[in-house]
């Protein structure tokens, strides 16, 4: 591990990508066969590959108690203080470990047997012992990588992007080869061998990990569309998933997961939706989306809203929200990638499924002209959608890609996505709970800026639960201000945007409220100060041009 | 001996005086020069010549001083309080830092402003005198703050300086003009490293040169000129054109947050080097320990958790609210 934990330092200081890229490359290529799978792994911030289902089940107060008996002259809060300071409990544990004489190395062999027995070591206490029992040793560099990869990640700033082009840049292979073998097998270090071996054509389709979602750009109308290949569907404000089955010979006993657009799991969320898709009988890969329903038509996201986040659901909250899946797109079909066929080609497969009861297939429109959109999305509208989504029915599906193959066409009321920066406790009722909340958008060079603050929109159950959240990702204390890791995304409304010299995005929101939670929208994807100030400049305009698309996406 | 924190800073209303004042007010000692301990010029100035020396170059101001060197004790006696016994003890922290000790009717009272034990190129060593009460910064008073050896950092300087150089980058060294900039000035001098220096740095040299701390491999910062040569300037200076208009760069922070991977993106950093002007959580358990004072008031910086560290080792200590902002 001291190689690696050099390589991983050597990143963080590098500040340019194609540095990183040399960087990885240079460790990556100069590593042996059996060595090469665990430090690709590794070096994209995780103990396992991404189509493992196993978690090492280490969570912050696993690593607090292995603190505490590491560091046992250290006092509880003390230790507590340290890693609220540091915001990184690798960092953390080495700059305790430094100058106690501890100089022990790992192979990078024996860190995955670690990983291993460690997923499998079950209850808090044999985990306790294996982790002060295999880290105290440690010199501190290694510790800190080991902690990082039991804990969330390196920190690099060594995108699997780039990984993908480090191990394409080591082993001479076409990056193209590299990411399709990666989205294939959704196993870094396996794709690391192959490319060593020039057999990177032998990896096959491994289903359980979540591959990237496409993502629509915006459509504006006026906009010119090539109509002969234009499809239309109604825009659903649900959730959006991706669902991954594998039938069974028995029928409904198959396995069934499902990807949220962040890529974690939630097939816990849904359970009634994966059992229902257990039922069919081609193994695939399916994108669409979660929708509450009832009596042919669906619910408002507020009713959808109370299944999002629950681990459990019993038979009541089914029964309370009832929910349908909706198929849009195929990435795989019979254990083969289908996302380099046209729309048209994939559809057609989606089309031969026979689906269970509770699963659509999303119906498809034609359109020729601007004028057969408006049709539609008024239709669309009259179904309590949210407007449209128009798609090229001969462009190839694009995992994690923005393109103009998908283009979404609302016309909402102005929100904006923003992330939460700080937190403050309210007042009276609220008193205790971190309730106020400062959030920001990105600016142009990728910082984020904030535009406004809100003390009002969730429910009390929501605060409660933020209000941990918050406490856990404090960053920094400010008298009763934590500064909190920007991770919380909210969807928020407002009366207008003023311009502003207090904050640094030079706009402020008047009277922003909080409409939801946005559970499913990862941080990279919220509003830019450019969406804000194009919004101010609409709103000035006045009202015959106040209808401000939303970029949000469902 | 009472110690009280006031909106104006610290007071000793025994005796009628402040220390480090934030607002003007009519007696006060200042411990060093830095602008969040000399906030506030006071009607008397109480510090040691080298302060009084910057404080002239940096406000253009002379209040009534009364210079004191270190080690040579003064009169303090204010109208309506008690007579006292002031003495400065070099902090170590920057040129001219010292503590504040006042005695007064047979108790001493020992205020150490910004502290450091490590050797410095550009200042006395820090002595640390006896004390009933101690007032001590507490900047880096958590137990993960442990600076390497000094002769490590400064090895760790040079090897960068030299590395960017071989690359055919300009090694960039962040440190603040009063303090770190010309520490590491000197440190690159005297591993021969010609070296330019922005010019509040360059500014503040000719003030430590007035006090015997020389700087020859140094030179003040030309337009173009830097070919083979090093570039220290103002933390604040890393995205003005003289260091972001540059192709070939490689910016180091010197800072005791250094030792945090996230002053990468806090200083736009290349190269972190935790060489710190504040003790270190060792060196401030020291500093505690051998003033064998009875009671100990922690101000800035991680004040609560480091009082409670002292107080678990049996030593009665407490948080002193700090009336200035916290140091960034």
């Amino acid at each position: 591990m001291k190689g690696f934990a050099l390589v991983a330092a050597n990143l963080r200081a590098t500040r340019r990508t194609s540095g990183k890229i040399d960087l990885a490359a240079g460790y990556l290529g100069a590593l042996d066969p059996a060595s090469l799978p665990i430090a690709a792994r590794f070096l994209s911030g995780r103990p396992f590959s991404a189509r493992e289902e196993r978690t090492l089940s280490v969570g912050g107060s696993a690593i607090y108690r292995t603190g505490r008996a590491m560091f046992p002259e250290i006092d509880d809060e003390t230790l507590g203080d340290c890693f609220r300071e540091v915001g990184d409990a690798g960092e953390t544990f080495a700059l305790l470990q430094r100058g106690r004489g501890r100089e022990e190395d790992l192979r990078l062999s024996e860190a995955a047997e670690f990983f291993d027995r460690l997923a499998a070591t079950r209850g808090v206490e044999p985990k306790l012992s294996l982790l002060a029992g295999t880290l105290a040793p440690l010199a501190p560099d290694v510790l800190k990588e080991m902690v990082k990869l039991a804990t969330g990640g390196q920190r690099t700033g060594l995108s699997m992007l780039l990984l993908e082009q480090a191990i394409a840049r080591a082993f001479s292979v076409p990056v193209e080869a590299v990411q399709r073998a990666n989205l294939l097998s959704g196993d870094v270090g396996r794709v690391a061998g192959l490319a060593r071996a020039g057999r990177l054509s032998e990896a096959e389709l491994v289903l359980f990990h979540p591959l990237g979602f496409q993502l629509a750009a915006v459509y504006e109308p006026g906009d010119e569309l090539p109509w002969e290949r234009i499809v239309v569907e109604e825009k659903f404000d649900g959730v959006r998933a991706q669902a991954h089955v594998a039938p069974s010979e028995a029928l409904s006993s198959g396995r069934v997961a499902l990807f949220s657009r962040t890529l974690d799991e939630v097939t816990r969320s849904f359970p009634e939706i994966a059992k229902r898709l257990a039922g069919l009988a081609v193994p695939l890969v399916a994108d669409g989306e979660i929708l509450a329903w009832e009596n042919g038509r669906a619910l408002p996201f507020g009713r959808l809203q109370k299944r999002l986040g629950r681990k459990k659901v019993d038979a009541a909250l089914a029964a309370e929200v009832p929910l349908v899946f909706v198929f849009y797109d195929l990435l795989a079909w019979k254990n083969e990638l289908v996302i380099d066929l046209p729309f048209a080609e994939r559809r057609k497969r989606l089309e031969s499924l026979v689906l269970p009861p509770g699963a659509f297939l999303s119906p498809v429109s034609r359109a020729q002209s601007a004028a057969d959109l408006e049709r539609l999305f008024d239709a669309a509208i009259a179904h309590g959608n949210e407007g449209l989504m128009i798609k090229d029915e001969s462009a190839p599906y694009a995992p994690g890609k923005r393109g103009r193959s998908w283009l979404k066409y609302k016309k909402a009321r102005a929100t904006l996505d923003v992330v939460v920066t700080a937190a403050e406790p309210g007042h009276g009722k609220r008193a205790g709970l971190l309730s106020d909340l400062t959030f920001a958008v990105r600016a142009t060079d990728g910082s984020l800026v904030n535009v406004g603050k809100a003390y009002s929109g969730l429910t009390d159950a929501e605060i409660a639960e933020m209000t941990a959240t918050f406490k856990r990702i404090t960053e920094k204390m400010y008298g009763r201000t934590r500064l909190v890791r920007p991770e919380v995304v909210l969807e928020v409304a407002f009366d207008g945007i003023q311009q502003s010299k207090r904050h640094k995005s030079g706009y402020a929101l008047r009277f922003p409220r909080i409409l939801r939670l946005r559970r499913d929208k990862p941080v990279s994807e919220i509003d830019t100060v450019e969406r804000v100030a194009s919004l101010h400049d609409e709103l000035l305009a006045g009202p015959a041009n106040a209808t401000p698309r939303s970029s949000r996406t469902g | 001996m009472r110690v009280e924190s006031t909106p104006a800073g610290l007071f000793l209303p025994d005796v009628g005086l402040h220390v480090d004042p934030v607002l003007p007010v009519e007696a006060a000692a200042i411990t060093h020069a830095h602008g969040d301990h000399a906030r506030a010029l006071p009607g008397l100035l109480y510090a040691t010549p080298e302060t009084a020396a910057v404080l002239r170059v940096r406000t253009g101001a002379a209040p009534a001083t009364v210079e004191a060197a270190c080690g040579a004790p003064v009169d303090l006696r204010r109208p309506g309080a008690a007579p006292a016994r002031l003495t400065f003890f070099p902090a170590g922290h920057i040129l001219g830092s010292a503590g504040v000790l006042v005695e007064c009717g047979g108790e001493r009272l020992f205020c150490t402003g910004d502290v450091k034990l490590r050797p410095s190129l550009t200042c006395a060593p820090a002595e640390i005198p006896e004390c009933d009460l101690l007032v001590m910064e507490s900047t880096f008073g958590l137990p993960v703050f442990r600076f390497p050896p000094v002769e490590a950092l400064r090895a760790a300087i040079l090897a960068h300086a030299r590395a960017a150089l071989a690359e055919g980058e300009t090694p960039v060294f962040l440190g603040y003009a009063l303090g770190k900039g010309p520490e590491i000035a000197k440190i690159l001098g005297e591993g021969g490293i010609p070296t330019s220096l922005h010019g509040a740095i360059a500014k503040m040299t000719k003030v430590y040169e007035s006090f015997g701390v020389s700087f020859p491999e140094a030179a003040p910062y030309e337009e173009g000129n830097l070919d083979g040569r090093a570039l220290v300037v103002p933390p604040a200076c890393r995205n003005q054109p003289i260091v972001a208009r540059r192709r070939k760069v490689r910016v180091v922070a010197v800072t005791g947050w250094a030792l945090l991977d996230a002053a990468y993106e806090r200083y736009g950093a290349h190269g972190l080097v935790p060489l710190s002007d504040h003790a270190d959580f060792d060196g401030l358990r020291r500093i505690a320990e051998v003033s064998r004072a009875r009671r100990v008031f922690t101000v800035h910086g991680f004040a609560e958790p480091f009082s409670r560290v002292l107080a678990l080792a049996g030593i009665d200590a407490a948080p002193l609210p700090a009336a200035r902002p916290e140091e960034t």
